[in-house]
């Protein structure tokens, strides 16, 4: 048996603190990586459906292209919105970011309830045609990763209110920020897919 | 700024006065990355022993006349598909790579640990929900390992028992995922200070290649389950819809178009070149290309979506016979480098090695089966499908079973504080290879048109499996030992550790400077008394 005990040198200070400081933003994007490649599966089944169907979509299909639209550009003020309150952290604008960060929430909520409004505007059932089940999977994806990107938001914004969140702990702004963006971008690839390109 | 808590400090003065805390409560709650590796691979175990029971009640019974195959109008085929493939393999793999990983990058703590204990606790209720759903009734659900969808008649809602059985691998599926990704996080933020990727262990290269593999194609799994979820409860028609309702469940939902049925048998090379090392009690020679091989070989298993068309013509279809070559290669250059390590040099035999000796056999077994198939004729769609199970046992069961097993072997001293003896390995290599050979010669002599009626076979295959799983129990729930902190002179930095590790893991995190550590250390002591 060997002996268990070896004069292996101690490791220096400093390593790999920088990498650490690092865990949230990679994990979310991790998880962003993730939620993506739902997208991936359900987009490769809407266009696998498509190019077996000679009516894609189904006749009489109408699409509410208006909601669509306006729910894309929520979004859009909602990712500049964490944006700014980012800035704000990272510069001491404690005004700033808790607007920002009230500003974000608001448009957050605003657009679950319009996609909530959307899917339950559909003219088809969930199992009326293959067309109609692949739909609703495009949107209720993103609706579930905005809700779960919304907690963490909420959950900074709390932090910030109790004067929790500094430069020194920004990654934990940094990975809500990223969760939010990718719901942001999985409903992109939605409204990209059943909006722009039917 | 105030903090409302306090987290581990990373200083190792801090970190040893951590208690360690007993009862069922603490252990359901841990983030202690050895408690959540137990945890994992012993559910891991118990999945795969229960989902082997179901393949022996499934032959006994009679529900499936074809063969193991998992596959076939019944609820045990769908069961025991469920639970060896979709929770016993990741759980075991997952629990095998949290224990060990974060010892062999010096890592006192896992990156993610509350995603991880989320991720323990998605795989038991998810893994309830499949088995409380097959109990309550014969789900209106094809098995996963049956190539062509057969769900409940297109308009019409599948039964309460499909519907949780869909959930409950949905909700699996999510825990792989979230473990995936802790694991994947780990290994790049965690590592001892000054501790650079390249130094890191073939095995912790396995981890995160396959953890990547998982994070890519284990939602890929859920969207999948997703849609046949809508489908079956709203009474759809998508499977039913002709080229793209089979296309999708073939790359989406069925066992062999996944590159989870493939990516285990990859990060079986990582486990294997570490003991292949201690066994030859040198350093693996050209270790950046044995490193490449533990790396590349969990990768390579995303051109399963390539390959993945045996029904449908794919655009893809070309390409297929490359990317099957491709998943070879990796092992094959792994097992090149441990030949060049060995010559003119002093093997030993480990109860971790035994097993890598029974998978040369069980690898030469499958290839003079393929080249049979191949020479034979495997004309009818019956038939290829029955031959089909008989790599489904052999290949896609057998390979991460005798992997894992040899990982389990080999690491025993650091889950439980035992020395496994020669015995020990040879038992369990062997009862693996024997229990899967017979668990596949039904299907292979059906699809041959060789034989009939030799379920009786398969059912004692099944059993001889569970004698295996159940040998191995021990080394993952068996009463703590106290063995050496390295009994095999190791040569990578989980061995600096006691046997099993404390709360903390490491006295001190030594500065490391080569993927072979203690070896280094060992022989520098050697030479300065010389």
């Amino acid at each position: 048996m060997a002996t268990p005990m070896l004069a292996l040198p101690r490791a220096g200070t400093g390593g790999d603190a920088e990498g650490r400081r690092g865990i949230l933003p990679l994990g979310a994007s991790v998880a962003g990586a993730g939620v993506l490649m739902v997208m991936a599966g359900l987009v490769g089944a809407y266009v696998a459906l498509k190019s077996a169907t000679a009516a894609w979509p189904p006749q009489d299909t109408e699409f509410d292209n208006y909601t669509a639209t306006t729910l894309t550009l929520t979004l859009l003020m909602a990712m500049t919105s964490i944006e700014w309150a980012a800035y704000g952290i990272r510069k001491g604008f404690r005004g700033q970011a808790l607007f920002a960060f009230a500003l974000a929430i608001g448009l957050a909520l605003a657009h679950l309830n319009g996609l909530a409004y959307l899917v339950n505007g559909f003219e088809f059932a969930i199992g009326s045609s293959a067309y109609a089940t692949v739909v609703h999977a495009l949107c209720i994806v993103p609706f579930l990763a905005g809700l779960v990107a919304l907690g963490g938001v909420v959950h900074v914004t709390l932090r910030a209110i109790g004067h929790q969140l500094t430069v020194e702990n920004l990654s934990l702004l940094r990975g809500a920020a990223i969760l939010w963006h990718v719901a942001s971008i999985a409903w992109f690839i939605a409204y990209y897919t059943v909006y722009v390109t039917k | 700024m105030t903090l409302t808590e306090t987290r581990p400090s990373e200083t190792t003065d801090d970190v040893v006065a951590v208690p360690v805390e007993r009862g069922a409560a603490a252990w359901a709650v841990t983030g202690d990355h050895k408690r959540l590796g137990l945890m994992f691979a012993a559910g891991g175990v118990v999945s795969l022993i229960a989902a082997l029971a179901a393949a022996f009640l499934l032959r006994v019974v009679g529900e499936s006349p074809v063969s193991f195959t998992l596959s076939g109008d019944s609820r045990l085929a769908s069961l025991a598909t469920a639970g060896a493939f979709v929770i016993g393999i990741p759980a075991l793999w997952i629990g095998l790579a949290t224990y060990v990983m974060p010892l062999q990058v010096g890592a006192h703590r896992l990156a993610l640990p509350r995603l991880h204990n989320l991720a323990l606790w998605l795989f038991f209720a998810g893994g309830a929900l499949v088995v409380i759903g097959h109990l309550a009734d014969r789900p209106d659900l094809e098995s996963l390992a049956s190539s062509a969808p057969s769900v409940a008649i297109a308009g019409e809602r599948a039964n309460d028992a499909a519907l949780l059985a869909v959930a409950g691998l949905a909700i699996v599926a999510l825990g792989t995922l979230f473990a995936a990704a802790g694991l994947f996080v780990t290994v790049l933020t965690r590592r001892g200070e000054g501790f650079r990727l390249v130094h890191a262990p073939a095995f912790t290269w396995s981890v995160l290649s396959t953890s990547l593999v998982l994070v890519l194609s284990t939602p890929v799994f859920v969207a999948g389950l997703v849609l046949l979820y809508l489908d079956q409860r709203y009474g759809g028609t998508l499977f039913a819809s002709g080229r793209g309702g089979q296309r999708i469940w073939q790359h989406e939902l069925w066992l062999l178009g996944r590159p989870e049925s493939l990516v285990f048998f990859g990060a079986c090379i990582g486990i294997y070149c570490d003991i292949v090392a201690t066994s030859l009690r040198r350093p693996l020679a050209a270790y950046p290309v044995a490193r490449f091989a533990a790396a590349a070989a969990p990768l390579f298993s995303l051109l399963a979506w390539i390959g993945a068309t045996s029904v449908l013509r794919s655009p893809f279809a070309p390409f297929a016979t490359a990317a099957a070559v491709l998943i070879g290669v990796a092992p094959v250059i792994a097992v090149l480098t441990w030949l060049l390590s060995a010559r003119g040099g002093r093997p030993r035999l480990l109860a971790g090695t035994v097993p890598l000796l029974f998978h040369f056999v069980l690898d030469g077994l499958f290839l003079a089966i393929v080249v049979a198939g191949v020479l034979g004729d495997v004309g009818s769609a019956r038939e290829a499908e029955a031959f089909r199970d008989g790599n489904v046992a052999l290949f896609l069961l057998g390979q991460p079973l005798l992997g894992f097993t040899a990982g389990l072997l080999y690491w025993a001293p650091k889950l439980r504080g035992r020395v496994p003896g020669l015995a020990s390995g040879a038992g369990v290599g062997g009862l693996v290879l024997l229990g899967v050979a017979l668990l596949a010669a039904p299907g292979y002599l059906a699809g041959l048109d060789a034989g009939e009626d030799m379920e009786i076979v398969g059912a004692i295959g099944a059993a001889v499996v569970v004698l295996a799983l159940l040998a191995v129990l021990p080394t993952i729930v068996g009463p703590a030992g106290d063995s050496p902190g390295d009994p095999y002179e190791g040569h990578t930095l989980e061995w600096a550790a006691a046997s099993p590790p404390a709360r903390h893991n490491f006295e001190e995190v030594p500065d490391i400077r080569s993927a072979h550590p203690l070896y280094d250390a060992r022989h520098a002591a050697t030479e300065a008394g010389a």
